[in-house]
């Protein structure tokens, strides 16, 4: 993102936002979290990452739900449970979706996505699936 | 101070209170700004609101009634970055009074 | 406006006017008919006004802020809150498509003698199919075309020769004489059944995947107040329809068989198969419409990749959504559910959650960084948040009235 020193309202502007990857405006999931680092007394706390996943919203619910679908992720996921954390240095802009300089389909957010193409869809005729035939 | 790391959704609706132990507001918005090509927290806009910020509907009952006509700022206060102090993130603290809060919107 | 563009509005207000008709609206206003002759035209009035100012809305928030209904409210309001909705919105819409699958099976069971049981998979199995291989025109335009046999409701009022003054009075709100606690749970259940929630969520997703713009502004007004507004005339036609032909006679509504009785006085036999016909394909395509909506909701909340014009394997998750939702419904039905108590029901509940629905989607709309200068004028937002206000706290008390009021 262009270091010009403009301010953003992390909440308004960042939170609860679409994420799509840089190429091709590929859906990403949510921005469910925000990572934020207090350094030193003298320095600002810097934003370090964005997160994204079942476990971040269950903890914003309760915090007594998250080890639950936590365990329900490592059980059951295909992420294993594991919240996709994108580092803040590769979100490249912000306007009606959070653009990161990312490549959706090698990144976790897309693996129900390639699980259920693998598993499932490729079984039923029609789906339009690479993997069909 | 050791580094440390908080998200930054868990301190939305958090009550603040101020060096005195007097309640100042609820964070409703963290503004941040780029710096040294580093994004870094500038300050802190706190609400007064109480139950429809902590549940985060950030004012809804209050808007449903300015619905017909009335302006909607649940905004009160701007707190520095370096007037919180957030060593417990679950208890945001103010560094200083809460009448030395600077007034915004 | 070019003539492309008047094609489409024409096309919209066609599907409107095929799409309006569904279980709810169908059951409700023929309960009303029967027990209350045209007293309760007003509540299909004031829900079509309401309606047709959400629907106003919800291609403007589209049109403007690229955003669908779901997304924009996450967006404002903070997970925490929409995880509310959320739950709410998925009981409510998953008994409301079970009632339209109970509906398209009723339509089926009179024409073929099957039974529920057996339609209610197959009709599920069907809704799939054409939502798995699809694309958004072929289910919005084509099911809603065929959608326009429900016209025969308006034929046949009009052969009946209702008294239209009579009529014309029920469109004013009056106090009932009788039946009390039923009338306010018929009338918000009217209500329910009118301002379907799922009707503008699913206009607004339909806008972004058409990728509107603010050039749309002005056909969406035209599209949302003359299709519904005409869709709203077939919900009336089918009360007069039952007030007319069941009323004098003293029968009340309470199993589908009797549907036909309020077409058949008018139109003799043939009417009786037009009407298994039209309740098929009204339910039919509320419930693809419903299914669908559930999926853009969820993939909306959770930023998975959608779209009905997307192949299931590039939106799967998305393509998973409706699949569960529809064996669920069909599941519900095949377990031997009363499709017409579950119908009645689950209008009744959605006018309960309406307000978490819509006082949000008002606050956004009066937003400013979401609307720029196309917010909300000061009469729609008065209009829409007394109705829905006072329809939920209505329904909140007719309902256990309903319930342990000995019916």
């Amino acid at each position: 993102m262009a270091d010009g020193g403009d301010e953003m309202h992390l909440v308004r502007d960042v939170l609860d936002k679409q994420l799509v990857d840089h190429a091709g405006h590929d859906p990403m999931g949510m921005a469910d979290g925000i990572v934020i680092e207090v350094r030193d007394v003298n320095q600002p706390p810097r934003v370090i990452a964005i997160e994204s996943g079942f476990p971040v919203l269950a903890r914003r619910v309760s915090p007594k739900l998250e080890p639950i679908v936590r365990w329900l992720g490592r059980r059951l996921g295909v992420r294993r449970g594991i919240v996709y954390r994108i580092p803040w240095s590769r979100v490249r802009s912000l306007d009606v979706e959070v653009e990161l300089d990312v490549d959706a389909d090698r990144s976790p957010a897309k693996a129900w996505e390639h699980w259920l193409c693998r598993h499932v869809t490729r079984y039923i005729p029609g789906s339009g699936n690479f993997l069909e035939s | 101070m050791k580094r440390r790391r908080f998200h930054l959704e868990l301190l939305l609706g958090a009550k603040v209170i101020d060096r005195e132990g007097k309640f100042a507001g609820h964070i409703e918005e963290v503004r941040a700004e780029r710096l040294d090509g580093e994004t870094v927290v500038k300050d802190y806009l706190l609400g007064r609101g109480a139950l429809a910020q902590r549940l985060s509907i950030t004012g809804l009952s209050t808007q449903a009634i300015s619905l017909l006509g009335g302006r909607n700022n649940v905004v009160t206060h701007r707190v520095p970055w370096d007037k919180m102090d957030l060593s417990d993130p679950r208890r945001p603290r103010l560094t200083c009074r809460a009448e030395e809060m600077e007034a915004v919107g | 406006m070019n003539f492309k563009k008047v094609f489409e509005v024409a096309l919209g207000i066609v599907t409107s006017v095929g799409g309006f008709l569904e279980a709810g609206s169908i059951a409700t206003a023929v309960q009303a008919g029967a027990i209350f002759k045209f007293q309760l035209l007003w509540p299909i009035l004031l829900g079509t006004i309401v309606l047709i100012f959400l629907v106003e809305m919800a291609g403007r928030l589209a049109a403007v802020s690229h955003h669908p209904l779901p997304s924009a409210v996450r967006e404002r309001f903070g997970f925490n809150f929409y995880a509310i909705v959320l739950v709410a919105s998925t009981i409510v819409d998953l008994l409301v498509l079970a009632s339209e699958i109970g509906g398209a099976c009723m339509g089926l069971k009179m024409m073929s003698g099957a039974p529920l049981a057996a339609l209610a998979l197959p009709v599920a199995l069907l809704a799939w199919l054409l939502l798995w291989n699809g694309t958004f025109g072929t289910i919005e335009y084509g099911v809603s075309l065929l959608g326009l046999i429900t016209i025969v409701f308006i034929v046949a009022a009009i052969k009946f020769g209702p008294q239209y003054s009579q009529a014309a009075g029920g469109l004013l709100p009056t106090l009932p004489t009788h039946d009390k606690p039923h009338y306010w749970f018929i009338a918000v259940s009217i209500l329910g059944a009118t301002i379907s929630p799922y009707l503008f969520n699913f206009y607004s997703s339909g806008a972004v995947e058409d990728e509107w713009d603010e050039s749309d502004l002005v056909p969406n007004r035209i599209t949302a107040g003359l299709g519904m507004g005409f869709g709203g005339f077939t919900s009336m036609a089918v009360l007069v329809c039952a007030a007319c032909a069941l009323y004098p006679r003293g029968i009340d509504f309470t199993r589908y068989e009797q549907l036909p009785l309020i077409i058949t006085p008018a139109l003799g036999m043939w009417g009786f198969w037009i009407l298994c016909c039209a309740l098929f394909i009204a339910c039919f395509g509320a419930a693809l419409e419903l299914a669908l909506d559930m999926a853009y909701v969820y993939a909306q909340t959770f930023g998975w990749a959608w779209g009905e014009n997307k192949k299931p394997a590039d939106a799967a998750r998305f393509s998973m959504v409706f699949t569960i939702i529809l064996l669920i419904a069909g599941i519900i039905i095949t377990c031997g559910v009363d499709p017409l108590k579950l119908t009645l029901l689950s209008m009744a509940a959605t006018a309960v959650i309406l307000p978490l629905v819509v006082l949000p989607f008002l606050v956004l709309m009066n937003d400013r960084k979401f609307m720029k200068e196309h917010t909300n004028g000061r009469f729609a937002n008065f209009v829409v948040f007394f109705s829905i206000v006072m329809a939920s706290i209505i329904a909140l008390v007719a309902i256990p009235l309903e319930i342990y009021g000995g019916s």
